[in-house]
């Protein structure tokens, strides 16, 4: 009995400390450079631990550059997959369709920033707002865009909910209900992003995807 | 009274204001690009030809979606889903922003030829050069392009007689003439260095068959300017910069004249204007 509590002690410990350091990803893992790499090229990343991880073969993972925009802040890569989800809509010829649905993981949206600008993004209640008066001040973006993302905005944050996660980088926050991972490292930010539904493991998988996407360069 | 003045200010420019659309391009297993549409909401109730009122009166949330199925475009409204909903169920992160211009349908600026092909059809009594091959090559643009963003067909062909219509987001359409003679644009974006046109005349004279030409034009970028790369942003600082020259070169040394203090050419300042600070 002595020994077979011993063996269960010691089991229990093996996994905690599997999920712990899953759980964790230190700041010395974390540099630009490897964040640079996946944006810059996804296909570099190993499938088939992308594929392991969401539990699909690679043959089925699409993967996906999303470079459309000049600025590094809005670029982004997405591992997706067919979800099984299907959807009917009418064209307006009028013809029935029925379009496939997907899920997705990913990572983007690089941009340098400091600690302070970082936090206060998630943390200051006066963000959204100042991000509204840019927009509708800017003279440069159009008027009837303009209107329309600020009335995005304004809804958008009613729903948007942050929450620290504690032992990621300097600084990480878990955002629903997109369920993305932003994560502030010496004066860097990106986020990694999930599209799996209302699963409820997307936080978990999200920390495991930034594991695999950072240790890529290393494989 | 002011009031009541600026309460009907408030109302005749609100009427005054056309309805946009939100419009959404969506690829399977990439999400969705969002933009505001170029024509007001009553204009698509022509292209799409439906009743009168329909896309005014569509709700606010209406998404006006444009996606490829099995090869071919297809547009629907969308009421049901929020532009990131949306943006998810075609696979992508759900993190939207509305694209000051389509960003799938912008050709890129560089160098393009534009080809005129062979004309094909009748033979309009008996003429011999085609006149319409001759009005297209004096019309169309060609040398080193810079687009507008976004872009718009009517910049390859500008005619203030012309009235384009964007019909989708990779295709336009335009209709001149009356009823003797008709011509009609099609101009399609294929990807970013390649635009497909076709343009069809009809000559009509009573008593006789109508004649109707067709001539392809091809636009092709050979070569893209060149661009910032904006990863520079990203790249190591050059430590070098920051040391002082090792080997300072003559102009750095200052003139040294024998017999003479070394005395560096520096306005003193005799009384300087600095309040002291007092205990």
């Amino acid at each position: 009995m002595r020994n077979f509590t011993f063996v269960l002690g010691f089991f229990i410990l093996m996994i905690s400390s599997c999920n712990s350091s899953n759980d964790k990803i230190a700041s010395t893992e974390i540099d630009s450079k490897k964040v640079i790499a996946v944006i810059k090229d996804p296909k570099s990343v190993s499938l088939e631990k992308i594929a392991n991880l969401v539990g699909k073969k690679s043959s089925e993972i699409k993967i996906y550059k999303d470079d459309l925009s000049s600025h590094i802040s809005k670029r982004a890569v997405l591992f997706s997959w067919q979800n099984g989800e299907k959807k009917s809509v009418k064209t307006l010829e009028g013809k029935d369709l029925s379009i496939i649905g997907y899920h997705s993981i990913g990572m983007g949206f690089l941009q340098k920033i400091s600690k302070k600008d970082f936090q206060n993004k998630f943390q200051s209640k006066t963000a959204i707002q100042e991000e509204i008066n840019r927009i509708t001040k800017d003279e440069s973006i159009d008027a009837d865009l303009a209107i329309a993302e600020s009335k995005y905005l304004a809804q958008n944050s009613k729903l948007q909910q942050f929450e620290k996660v504690e032992n990621v980088g300097e600084l990480a926050y878990w955002e629903t209900p997109v369920n993305a991972l932003h994560i502030y490292n010496k004066g860097i930010s990106f986020t990694i992003t999930t599209n799996l539904g209302n699963e409820k493991n997307s936080r978990e998988i999200a920390l495991k995807l930034t594991n695999i996407l950072l240790n890529n360069l290393e494989n | 009274m002011r009031t009541i003045l600026l309460f009907f200010l408030v109302l005749i420019s609100t009427s005054m204001h056309a309805k946009k659309l939100i419009q959404a391009t969506c690829e399977a297993g990439k999400g969705c690009t969002f933009e505001i549409s170029e024509l007001d909401a009553s204009e698509y109730d022509v292209i799409t030809g439906k009743p009168e009122g329909y896309h005014e009166n569509l709700p606010e949330n209406a998404i006006f979606v444009n996606t490829k199925l099995n090869g071919s475009w297809e547009q629907y409204v969308e009421t049901g889903m929020t532009r990131s909903q949306l943006d998810e169920f075609y696979g992508g992160d759900g993190f939207t922003m509305i694209y000051p211009f389509n960003p799938y349908f912008q050709p890129v600026d560089g160098q393009w030829q534009v080809k005129i092909g062979t004309v094909t059809g009748d033979i309009c009594y008996g003429q011999e050069s085609n006149m319409f091959k001759s009005m297209l090559q004096g019309m169309s643009q060609s040398g080193n392009i810079t687009f507008p963003k976004p872009f718009h067909a009517r910049f390859l062909m500008n005619n203030p007689n012309v009235k384009w219509v964007k019909i989708r987001p990779d295709l336009y359409k335009a209709d001149l003439g009356n009823q003797f003679i008709n011509l009609k644009f099609q101009v399609q974006i294929i990807n970013e260095k390649k635009i497909e046109g076709f343009f069809t005349a009809t000559i009509v004279v009573p008593t006789k068959e109508p004649c109707v030409n067709e001539i392809p034009i091809t636009y092709t970028c050979v070569k893209e300017n060149e661009w910032e790369d904006p990863w520079e942003e990203f790249a190591e600082p050059n430590l070098e910069d920051d040391l002082l020259p090792i080997n300072p070169k003559k102009d750095d040394l200052l003139p040294i004249e024998p017999g003479k203090p070394i005395k560096p050419k520096v306005p003193r300042l005799d009384q300087p204007d600095i309040p002291r600070i007092e205990d």
